[in-house]
């Protein structure tokens, strides 16, 4: 009996030993676990905070160097020595060649000298193309708008991408050009993130206040395709256009605006987008732009379209992103086009009969 | 067919950052020439041909091969010089403030153009 007793507090015992040991096991590793836990949440969180300064810093580095040299119109790449190697180069525009829309790509700098390899003949005369995009990117920046991206299409569909690059190939601009079809943003975007690496890219002002705030109307009362301006004004409207500016190479015949630039603003815009694709065009001596796209760093685009007969005419329209779709852009250029080619064909249509009527009004005053 | 003083006005005329060019040959012949400033015009062609040896000269001693193009950046303006054939070469004298690049690609065009267009002067 007492045999039965013993052996059974023995097991007891031994029970109740094996629970506290569990029981304590298991509150130690919970313990262990709640101490783990904490000590990763103090890691999280100072991994974080580092993160966070790294962030910042690298904006104040950014901020500073654009606000620091700005005013003195240095070119980063004039100033700091981190400067991409001739073969970094190559490997940014090794990710262009050969894709099927690309027909040429090169990386160039502002004087418009080519930094990588000119195997094929245009390749001179594309790098050429960054020389007036800088200065175009200059115009504009000094009117408070600062362009990310330009897309030029010629007469004759040839398309070209300009793009400036940033990190230790800032500076410098990637041009590619592709015909037929315009090269894949995509592709573009790609060797620009390749290029700005770690660093991040230089912060640019959005739609700056000079770009908003003015809704006004102004038209030339001589000069220009007068009976175009009311129709100008109606498509504006309907295509929420944020401004319009028609004029050729010597004056501004019509400029509008709704919640956009002032007036003087959309007059310099429209000169410096003229005068860039003048020199584009006689770069690139094809048969004369189409359109050229400037992608602005807010997201909306500045387009300015050709309109071509005698005047030589061109039309700059100003978008928000997302407000309006290019193909109503496309829609009102192409309309003003055709209404100015009618006008011509009507006024070489009447010359001669003019010409008739007054040689013959002429002859019975002098008979 | 074009011939090099045609080529030589679709580069020149119209165009803010040259204010010279010049297609001349080995021997001193001017082949084309359009200018808007003739002094510049006439050291230019003085200057040609013995700039011409000499570029020929170092690139073949420093193991370059045949001169292609060349661009001398001045402190005001620059120019560029490329050659056509052996023979004849492009000068291109820009404004000052013009773009180098522009420059040498617009001398690198027009030697490219008359190589085309073959012997047409």
């Amino acid at each position: 009996m007492i045999d039965w007793f013993l052996i059974a507090s023995a097991s007891a015992s031994v029970v109740s030993g094996a629970i506290a040991w569990t029981v304590a096991g298991r509150r130690a590793h919970a313990r262990a676990e709640r101490a783990c836990d904490a000590k990763l949440a103090v890691a999280t969180s100072a991994r974080e905070e580092a993160d966070r300064r790294a962030l910042t810093l690298d904006h104040e580095v950014a901020y500073w160097r654009a606000t620091s040299l700005a005013p003195r119109e240095l070119a980063p790449a004039a100033v700091f020595h981190d400067r991409m190697a001739a073969s970094e180069h190559e490997v940014l525009v090794a990710l262009l060649r050969g894709l099927c829309l690309v027909d040429t790509a090169v990386i160039a700098d502002a004087t418009g000298l080519s930094r990588t390899r000119e195997g094929e003949g245009e390749a001179s005369s594309l790098a050429a193309l960054a020389a007036p995009f800088d200065r175009l990117q200059s115009a504009l920046e000094r009117l408070g708008l600062a362009v990310a991206e330009a897309r030029l299409e010629t007469l004759d569909t040839t398309h070209v991408t300009i793009r400036p690059l940033g990190g230790r190939a800032r500076g410098t601009f990637l041009v590619a050009k592709g015909s037929s079809l315009p090269v894949n943003p995509l592709a573009v975007d790609a060797v620009a993130h390749s290029a700005a690496g770690k660093t991040l890219p230089t912060p640019l002002p959005r739609l700056v206040a000079g770009w908003r705030g003015s809704s006004d109307k102004r038209r030339a009362s001589n000069g220009g395709p007068i009976e175009f301006f009311d129709d100008l004004e109606r498509e504006m409207d309907r295509a929420n256009l944020r401004a319009a500016v028609l004029g050729d190479v010597a004056a501004v015949y019509f400029s509008a605006a709704e919640d956009g630039p002032s007036a003087d603003v959309r007059a310099s815009a429209f000169m410096a987008m003229n005068a860039f694709q003048e020199r584009a065009a006689q770069t690139l001596r094809g048969a004369g732009m189409a359109r050229v796209d400037l992608v602005v760093a807010s997201g909306g685009v500045l387009r300015w379209s050709a309109l071509p007969g005698a005047r030589n005419l061109g039309l700059v329209l100003l978008a928000d992103d997302g407000a309006t779709s290019p193909a109503w852009m496309e829609r009102l250029s192409g309309r003003l086009r055709r209404g100015l080619d009618a006008s011509a064909a009507r006024a070489s249509s009447s010359g001669p009969a003019l010409e008739r009527a007054t040689a013959s009004s002429v002859g019975r005053s002098a008979r | 067919m074009l011939n090099a003083n045609r080529l030589a006005q679709i580069v020149a005329r119209g165009n803010p950052d040259v204010i010279g060019l010049l297609v001349v040959d080995a021997d001193g012949k001017v082949h084309a020439s359009d200018s808007t400033s003739p002094e510049v015009m006439r050291a230019a062609i003085a200057m040609a041909v013995p700039l011409r040896d000499l570029i020929d000269r170092t690139a073949a001693e420093l193991g370059c091969g045949e001169h292609s193009a060349t661009l001398v950046e001045g402190r005001e303006a620059s120019f560029a010089i490329a050659d056509v054939d052996g023979f004849r070469c492009v000068l291109v004298i820009g404004a000052s403030g013009a773009a180098p690049g522009s420059l040498r690609a617009d001398s690198l065009w027009l030697a490219a153009r008359l190589r085309d267009e073959g012997g047409a002067s």
